[in-house]
């Protein structure tokens, strides 16, 4: 690059120079423990608790905690410790999983329609609005109605609305970002239209995308909860949260351990995420100035 | 600008028409038909058949589509097969309710958001700023249903405070039954509201904007006012109107806990009891909605940052 | 100021929030005017002929009348609408004397036409309770108070039958043209209430019938039918004054609204029975051994602890316990798992194996019976996998025979055993409750048991039945359950038939 270009005033001024530290935010670290200790909680549950979670006992059905059952019992006598534990395996597995496709797909997509404008944005975002046009809940619950509950039918469904969300986010941003000085500068030099949109634009439209990355996990996971509570997400006797919110909702003042612990469950995995993805996104903010 | 305006309009009468199609079928394909579900388990196959017949179900599923078209043209909306009543005549109620439930939550979103976002920008990094994220993070990551239960013993249980559902009647009414469901609704909303706004409200802390503010002789909350939150909305705007539809379907779970009668728990009961007309009718009517909130948002961002060009 | 200002726009709003809920109307000396009834499901059409979901039976219950009605216990019947009735010598010909001072709500006086009308009409109709008039050949208003009603041939669930709820009484004069939307959105009855507003999916509300011959009846004038589908939602609006009563408290939640002192819980005794349907068309069920060593294999002790809470009863019949010739002697199925281990092997079925079971999904009941049986099951080598599935889909899977088991459930509508025999065996009803199980046998005594008007003779056919429908199991049967009921304990005067409906005429709640 020329001299006249690295001279340009940089986004960020004085106050970026100060924040050019690049140290971790102490958000990241707790959170990456977190996610760690889940992790491992998942991978080491087999090892650490052989008790098989399904296993029923009639003569403990809704006991309290204590020694033997750190966590208490649900209404068919099984240990709501092992549950939860094994229950973090399916839980991330969908969390993760299901978030993949829209990430990817809605964030280059709504890159694309942001940068190229013209029909190529007018015909990507009506097919945007189309799908938004009904409800996220409503139109996952339609999908599975027609495809059957079950743990690939519920990943397929959410794959096929959620991406719409990361291509708003993304074009917004990038809709900013192309009339920059830099971006102008890189057409001048003659990069071509997807290195630019790929290489440059996108790592720094790609903040809010990856600021609601977190959220969207969380949001897999409770809409997986939801179509449990309506019976129609991950099969029963699966130790997945949402179905065991589901289930033990109705012992919510008698034996609230039932459907209070998955619950933390989920706040805990869901903050991992939050306190993660809000690191990621500082430091994609320092690094793209 | 009014070009662009017409132009997105004229460009939602074929995305309607796309919408309706792509529920139709989706509706049609689902196994299990309303007549059986209605008739319940007496059910014989003869009655099935029969009332089948009668709701025109058994005839090619392009004429089905048509009709309903045709019907749609002369502002008929169509006959609930499980309310055996126009749905016309069940929308305004509805609608309103909905409506009612999605401002007041999302009023206490923004009453929530706002001052702890500018704490936590503000104070940014320091323990304010963690305490309030952790705050906020907590219901973000639970479902709202079980949120929406705890609600419903503290204040409905054990204090007595407030109603555990329905609507009432009379304004004063349904502030008291929608209060905590809005309130459950606003949680989640809030918390990304404020994460975002945040966000936004840092990125541009550390922008020239307020450098140049700040040089043009403006002070303190002026500054920040006028100029901060102005360009920080440019993300908010887009979140707002996917998070409005999103709303109506976060609405659903909620709608069913606190048996609130709206367009969520009833849009759920009709694809559950293949009320087609009903499904088909409520789609419609969000598409539209949503096309405008869409509308409206892209032509807003201009407004707050004069940098960003439409069409 | 304006910091004061917002404040005091807070405060309203707050004061709004928080304000004083609203207060139930009194009525005389002492007594509410209004009773507010919780339910879990929706009524959504109170056309007596057209349908059969319990919310709607149950709600027009209060707003029709028929002949006759079953009484409380449920073993025979009271007058309704007639006040006495004979049958001729040959059985073939009914005479009904109906009561000259029955008025429908809307002032015209109830006489023999609008019973002609009425009933013709639910025979005609090609729905769920056809098969209650399929005896009778014709009705005649033989003069203004007297009907008569001829049958093919003399049988025996006749009086039960007419007693249905779908054979209710409406007027001729206004339903003679109106379409079954009309029927259904506005009914006229001569029953003690009457339809005043109807908010669909949300609330239902009666009115005393001004013209109801009962004096000083309903004793409460209002009856509000409130739809609250969230078990816990629904028992929380009862703990909170806001509902006098609600319907079906979980199983789970029983033992703590027991111990709530302003509570009382009900548990009315039901013509319910949970079974279990077998596809029996499709190997590998088509094999008798393999369905009874399932049948040894269900812990229904075990189901009962779990899903009722010790609230109900394992299942010996198909019939359920309150069924006239319900056999009480019948050597039923126990749980017995080497019993069953051994009829497995005599079946030559391989294990280990796959079932899978369809439930309806949201049913917890169902889900915690599903889950109990696959741990259950596992014992003997047979693997279940639950398929919870929403009702329309399920019918369809039901009525197609494109399932292998389903867990269902099923209410005698009448206090006959003929209805749930006919539909569970008779082939060419709902092909045998949708198992696709034939046994002539079974059907020959169907139909002498419809015939035999013999009381005692009748219960040996019924009880033969039931013997040759365990030995065949084409589906397994759980248990019963009552129905369960929670009124605040200012309530008084509740009654629910053991086939269902409630009855509110005597209900009155005190401040």
């Amino acid at each position: 690059m020329s001299a006249q270009a690295q001279a340009a005033p940089q986004p960020g001024g004085l106050v970026a120079a100060r924040r050019a530290r690049l140290a971790l935010p102490i958000g990241i670290v707790v959170g990456g423990i977190m996610l760690l200790v889940l992790t491992g909680a998942t991978l080491l549950a087999p090892v650490l608790l052989p008790a098989d979670p399904n296993a029923q006992d009639l003569n403990a059905m809704l006991q309290r905690p204590s020694l033997a059952h750190p966590f208490g019992t649900d209404n068919y006598g099984r240990d709501v410790l092992t549950r939860v534990l094994y229950g973090a395996g399916i839980d991330l597995r969908i969390g993760v999983l299901a978030i993949i496709f829209p990430f990817v797909f809605g964030s280059v997509t709504g890159a694309f329609a942001g940068y190229a404008g013209g029909w190529a944005d007018a015909l990507i975002m009506r097919a945007v609005d189309v799908v938004t046009a009904i409800p996220f809940t409503v139109l996952v619950i339609a999908i599975v109605a027609f495809l059957g509950p079950g743990e690939t039918n519920v990943l397929i469904a959410i794959g096929a609305v959620d991406w719409i969300i990361f291509a708003r986010l993304v074009r917004g941003e990038v809709l900013r970002e192309k009339n920059l000085e830099y971006v102008a500068a890189l057409r001048a030099f003659g990069f071509s239209r997807w290195r630019i949109i790929l290489r440059h634009i996108l790592p720094n439209a790609i903040a809010p995308a990856v600021t609601f990355l977190a959220s969207d996990i969380v949001l897999v996971i409770l809409t997986a909860a939801a179509l449990g509570y309506l019976g129609l997400g991950v099969r029963p006797p699966a130790p997945e949260w949402g179905l065991m919110i589901a289930e033990g909702r109705t012992f919510l003042y008698t034996a609230w351990w039932v459907a209070t612990v998955p619950g933390f469950a989920c706040m805990f995995a869901g903050i991992a995420f939050i306190l993660v993805g809000d690191g990621l996104a500082d430091l994609l903010r320092v690094r793209g100035q | 600008m009014l070009r662009y305006a017409m132009g997105r309009i004229g460009q939602m009468v074929p995305i309607a028409l796309c919408v309706t199609v792509l529920i139709f079928l989706l509706i049609k394909l689902v196994p299990g038909d309303p007549a059986s579900a209605i008739l319940g388990d007496h059910a014989t196959e003869a009655s099935v058949r029969a009332l089948r017949h009668q709701w025109g179900l058994d005839r090619p599923i392009w004429q089905q589509y048509a009709l309903y078209m045709r019907n749609l043209a002369t502002g008929n909306l169509g006959q609930s097969l499980r309310y055996q009543t126009p749905v016309s005549s069940m929308l305004p109620r509805r609608i309103g309710v909905t409506f009612f439930l999605i401002i007041y939550s999302l009023v206490l979103s923004v009453l929530i958001a706002v001052p702890m976002a500018l704490v936590a920008a503000l104070c940014r990094n320091r323990w304010p700023d963690y305490a309030i994220r952790a705050f906020l993070a907590l219901p973000l990551a639970s479902p709202p249903f079980w949120i929406g239960i705890l609600l419903l013993i503290v204040f409905s249980l054990k204090l007595r405070l407030l109603p555990a559902e329905g609507y009432g009647d009379g304004f004063g009414d349904h502030l008291q039954h929608l209060f905590l469901p809005a309130l459950t609704l606003s949680y989640a909303f809030a918390s990304v509201l404020s994460r975002n706004l945040r966000s936004s409200l840092i990125d541009v802390l550390t922008t020239t904007y307020v450098d140049f503010a700040r040089a043009k002789g403006l002070r303190g909350r002026a500054v920040l006012f006028g100029h901060v939150l102005r360009a920080a909305m440019l993300p908010i705007v887009t979140l707002v109107g996917v998070r409005l539809s999103y709303a109506i379907g976060g609405s659903v779970v909620i709608e069913t806990v606190f048996a609130v009668p709206g367009l969520g728990s009833w849009m759920v009961d009709s694809i559950l009891s293949r009320d087609y007309a009903v499904v088909q009718t409520l789609t419609l009517m969000f598409a539209l909605g949503t096309m405008l909130i869409n509308l409206t948002t892209d032509l807003i961002y201009p407004l707050f940052d004069p940098r960003v060009r439409v069409g | 100021m304006r910091m004061i200002r917002v404040m005091a726009a807070a405060a309203a709003v707050i004061g709004l929030v928080f304000g004083v809920t609203s207060v139930s109307p009194i009525g005389a000396a002492g007594f509410k005017s209004v009773i507010n009834f919780g339910v879990n499901r929706a009524a959504d059409d109170l056309d007596p002929i057209t349908q059969d979901a319990n919310p709607n039976l149950w709600a027009f219950m209060q707003i029709y009348q028929q002949l006759i009605r079953v009484n409380a216990a449920g073993d025979g019947f009271v007058p309704d609408l007639a006040t006495s009735w004979k049958v001729s010598a040959d059985g073939k010909t009914w005479t009904f004397t109906l009561r000259p001072d029955a008025v429908f709500s809307n002032g015209d006086p109830v006489t023999a036409a609008d019973v002609v009308w009425t009933l013709q009409r639910a025979h005609d109709f090609n729905g769920p309770w056809q098969w209650a008039l399929e005896a009778m050949q014709a009705i005649t208003a033989v003069d203004a108070h007297t009907v008569a009603i001829t049958l093919k041939e003399p049988f025996a669930p006749f009086l039960s039958d007419v007693s249905l709820f779908s054979n209710s009484i409406g007027s001729a004069k206004a339903f003679k043209s109106a379409s079954h939307e009309e029927i259904s959105n506005h009914p006229i009855g001569s029953g003690p209430y009457m339809l005043v507003d109807w908010k669909k999916g949300e609330q239902l509300t009666m009115r005393a019938n001004p013209h109801y011959y009962g004096r000083g009846l309903p004793k409460t004038p209002e009856l509000r039918l409130i739809y609250i589908p969230d078990d816990n939602t629904r028992v929380i609006a009862l703990q909170s004054g806001r509902v006098d009563g609600i319907d079906y408290p979980p199983f789970s939640l029983l033992a703590a609204l027991r111990g709530d002192p302003r509570i009382d819980v009900l548990l009315n005794p039901s013509t319910a029975v949970q079974h279990i349907e077998i596809n029996v068309t499709q190997s590998p069920l088509n094999n008798v051994k393999l369905r009874q060593a399932l049948s040894y294999a269900t812990d229904r002790a075990a189901i009962v602890k779990a899903v009722c809470y010790g609230n109900c009863t394992p299942a010996t019949s198909f019939l359920p316990i309150t069924t006239p010739f319900f056999h009480k002697q019948l050597k039923a199925y126990t749980y017995d798992a080497s019993k069953a281990q051994q009829l497995l092997k005599e079946s030559g079925v391989p294990t280990p194996m796959s079932l899978k079971v369809m439930i309806r999904s949201g049913d917890a009941d169902q889900q915690t019976t599903a889950t109990l049986l696959k741990a259950e099951w596992a014992k003997i080598g047979i693997n279940m996998d639950i398929e919870p599935i929403d009702r329309a889909a399920q019918t369809q899977r039901l009525h197609s025979l494109g399932y292998q088991m389903n867990i269902g459930g099923w209410t005698n509508d009448v206090p006959d055993p003929s209805e749930l025999a006919s539909y569970e065996f008779d082939y060419v009803t709902a092909k045998s409750y949708w198992t696709g199980y034939q046994s002539n046998a079974i059907i020959a005594l169907l139909k002498q048991g419809e015939r035999e008007i013999d009381t005692a003779k009748r219960r040996q056919i019924y009880y033969r039945m039931q013997e040759m429908a365990i030995a065949d199991a084409p589906l397994i049967w759980l248990y019963y359950a009552p129905y369960t009921d929670a009124l605040n304990k200012n309530v008084k005067g509740f009654v629910q038939l053991t086939t269902g409906p409630w009855i509110f005429t005597n209900v009155t709640v005190a401040q």
